[in-house]
């Protein structure tokens, strides 16, 4: 350490933190002008890296003697996954229509229901119809969210070239890699980082899928037992929000509770109202604080505050989009930055626990 | 806490190039963008000029068998008067076409409406789709169909208006290459750095006039070929076709898609017969196959294989950037960049991730040969 920052004079220093500064901020820039590009592409690799990491686990399967051909593997993990997203799409779309049909009257029921609750607080707390319009938009919400989701499906046939692309090119990968790092021990680091963000994203997808799927089951099987109308609309929307920490568990809770609150509101039955939306709460608790953590261990180890924040800049500027992939794409960023001395600051400040070595070489060691 | 090995000496210097490069990079771009109005005409006539450079420099290659060649003025004169020519004919051709195409394009798209409530009909469908929805469906809002021709259209009048400027440009630049070598050598003093950076330039230059050279030729078959097909389908507005082609031709992949797809559309709302529009679907599909895949890179010596994946989404910037005519100037401006970038090793790793399979092979290859 000594030597290095003998090696490294203050003046240096400075110049390197503005030069990051500004390519931060261009990147920034190129992110939000650019999204039109980008945000295809980017689904693009996501959908590449599940068909790969998908493949993959085809690839370990044994038939009697023999593994499945790498090809079979391919075919058989892209089948799977346009299958899946096609029968998402196709939920979501079917059952949107209705829900959108519905919300005006959930709205109409809602701003009659909210005053009534209200009436008991003093006159300066009562709040206008028209005030309540423009803060409680259960329609608007659920347009936008539905239309990021037909946005993307409009956009599929651009994902479909950009991944099938990948698909081919990836054999070149190596090759690229190794002519562009001339030098060993670059090149040797460069796959060792990209083996960790790979371990890392692999774990939290497969965690992630598997915690939401938990998460959207057991709302729709709560929402069936109430019999609230759209359950397993409302399941799916759950198991999608649930990619979204804390913002997606909370919209997971009080969509369907506002449902609830309209149609069981009109009967007056509040202790089953409450016990509903106590029991959407545990299942979110027990999902985002228990689950996730204990199977996800310390391989996501990111501040909370840096995670809400990296949340609300890509909502600001990819929208909804944007919010699902900030978690993966901070955790890459954080891993790419541990591995260089002159950004692993950087790094051991958006981490949780500063420990961000545990990771990264704890497993060569 | 383990006492871990000291780490590897930060590379400051690298980061710092990288760094600046990517700001570099940025700032170009953005001047790309505002500055599109006089940067367009620019490129434009740096290609022509390009062009001519390398017909006159194919028709210097030709010889009678008592050895005569044709004089250097008069290389040049041909070559001036084969793209003056071209570039005449093409005007033509689409402008007389584009009349055709708008005045037909209603017509078009009522019969391809039928063709679809036809088929809404046998898969029973609850709501018939219009061609207009049918194609945000397939494609979403990218692209409009008579919005693309207009726009095309509208390019080239575009284009054909900034023609003097264009000629100016052209004519400048053919004037001042005399003195370009006399320039580099007043610039650089030193004598051994001087002979370095004109080796450079030369392999730069002989490459980007092959690249233009084949692909400009391949076009011209491709385009020839795809007037012959269309014609022999009696598909409508074959030329016009065939001047798409020769354009479309220059951006693999994509390109080859809107050159096979559109005619085919087009020949299926003519006819109706599906059999027809499938042998012609065949028929194109060999053709650019052959034209694309085989031709091409024979002729290219595959010394320049760029990445689908870069060739998209660099079609997609400059399409942000500069419409239209961007996406059909993206694919030589990057397979020129990609020239030079390779012939620098600070940039190489650029041009390598910029190639499709990279780049150390084909030199390997080509190493073999003695070096003088």
């Amino acid at each position: 350490m000594a030597t290095n920052s003998q090696r490294a004079p203050t003046p240096v220093l400075v110049s390197s933190y503005a030069l990051g500064f500004i390519v931060f901020c261009l990147i920034v820039y190129i992110l939000s002008v650019a999204a039109t590009i980008l945000i295809p592409f980017v689904i693009a690799v996501f959908v590449w890296y599940l068909i790969n990491a998908m493949a993959r686990g085809l690839g370990r399967v044994k038939l009697g003697d023999t593994y499945l051909p790498r090809f079979l593997c391919f075919l058989f993990a892209m089948l799977v996954l346009i299958g899946g997203l096609w029968f998402v799409y196709k939920l979501i779309s079917v059952n949107a229509v209705e829900v959108l049909r519905a919300a005006p009257v959930y709205q109409k029921k809602l701003m009659a229901f909210v005053p009534r609750i209200l009436s008991g607080l003093p006159p300066e707390y009562q709040v206008s119809p028209s005030d309540l319009g423009t803060y409680l938009d259960v329609g608007g919400f659920i347009k936008t969210f539905v239309a990021a989701f037909t946005g993307i499906a409009g956009k599929s046939l651009v994902v479909l070239f950009y991944t099938g692309f990948l698909l081919y090119e990836q054999q070149f990968f190596g090759r690229k890699i190794q002519e562009m790092l001339r030098e060993k021990a670059a090149e040797a680091r460069i796959h060792k980082t990209i083996k960790t963000i790979e371990d890392k994203i692999q774990r939290y997808i497969w965690v992630k899928t598997f915690v939401s799927a938990m998460a959207g089951i057991s709302t729709w099987l709560i929402l069936m037992t109430f019999k609230i109308s759209f359950a397993e609309f409302w399941g799916v929307m759950a198991f999608i929000l649930h990619f979204i920490p804390f913002a997606g568990s909370i919209a997971a809770v009080v969509l369907p509770s506002v449902v609830a609150l309209v149609q069981l509101g009109d009967m007056g039955d509040t202790t089953q109202l409450a016990s509903l939306v106590l029991c959407l709460s545990a299942i979110q608790v027990f999902c985002t604080s228990f689950l996730d953590p204990r199977l996800m261990g310390d391989s996501l180890n990111l501040s909370p505050i840096v995670i809400i924040s990296a949340i609300a800049a890509w909502g600001v500027l990819w929208g909804v989009p944007g919010m699902f992939l900030a978690v993966p794409v901070l955790s890459a960023a954080v891993i790419i930055m541990s591995q260089f001395t002159n950004t692993k600051s950087i790094a051991i400040l958006m981490s949780k626990t500063g420990d961000i070595e545990s990771h990264g070489t704890g497993k060569d060691a | 806490m383990m006492v871990k090995p000291a780490p590897a000496p930060a590379p400051v210097s690298k980061a710092h190039s990288l760094a600046l490069g990517f700001i570099a990079a940025c700032l170009f771009i953005y001047i790309c963008r505002i500055g599109a109005a006089v940067i367009m005409p620019l490129v434009i006539s740096l290609f022509i000029w390009y062009l001519i450079n390398a017909i006159a420099r194919f028709l210097g290659l030709l010889s009678t068998k008592s050895g005569y060649k044709l004089p250097r003025v008069w290389r040049f004169v041909f070559a001036h008067v084969i793209i003056a020519l071209v570039g005449f004919l093409l005007y033509k051709m689409v402008s007389a076409n584009i009349d055709d195409v708008m005045r037909e394009a209603p017509k078009y798209g009522a019969s391809f409406d039928k063709i679809l409530a036809e088929v809404a009909q046998r898969l029973n469908l609850d709501h018939t789709p219009t061609l207009h929805e049918a194609f945000k469906e397939v494609f979403g809002n990218y692209v409009d169909i008579g919005q693309f021709i207009t726009v095309f259209a509208g390019m080239l009048t575009g284009i054909a208006g900034k023609t003097i400027i264009i000629l100016f440009y052209v004519g400048f630049m053919l004037y001042e290459q005399r003195w370009f070598n006399r320039k580099m050598k007043l610039m650089i003093t030193d004598k051994e750095r001087e002979s370095h950076v004109r080796h450079v330039l030369k392999v730069i230059d002989s490459k980007i006039q092959k690249y233009i050279g084949v692909k400009a030729f391949v076009s011209l078959l491709d385009s020839f070929l795809t007037f012959l097909i269309l014609t022999y389908f009696k598909v409508d507005f074959a030329g016009f076709w065939g001047v798409m082609a020769f354009f479309l031709h220059f951006i693999p992949y994509a390109g080859s898609f809107v050159a096979v797809t559109t005619p085919c559309l087009i020949a299926m709302i003519q006819h109706g017969d599906l059999t027809v529009v499938v042998m012609l679907a065949a028929t194109l599909l060999t053709s650019h196959a052959f034209l694309g895949h085989i031709l091409d890179p024979y002729l290219m010596g595959n010394n320049l294989n760029l990445s689908p994946i870069f060739i998209i989404s660099n079609l997609a910037m400059w399409g942000m950037l500069w419409g239209v005519p961007g996406m059909f100037l993206a694919i030589p401006i990057l397979a020129i960049t990609t020239i030079a970038l390779s012939q620098f090793e600070s940039t190489r790793p650029v041009a390598v991730l910029f190639s499709k399979t990279g780049l150390d092979h084909h030199t390997r290859r080509k190493r073999p040969k003695p070096e003088v």
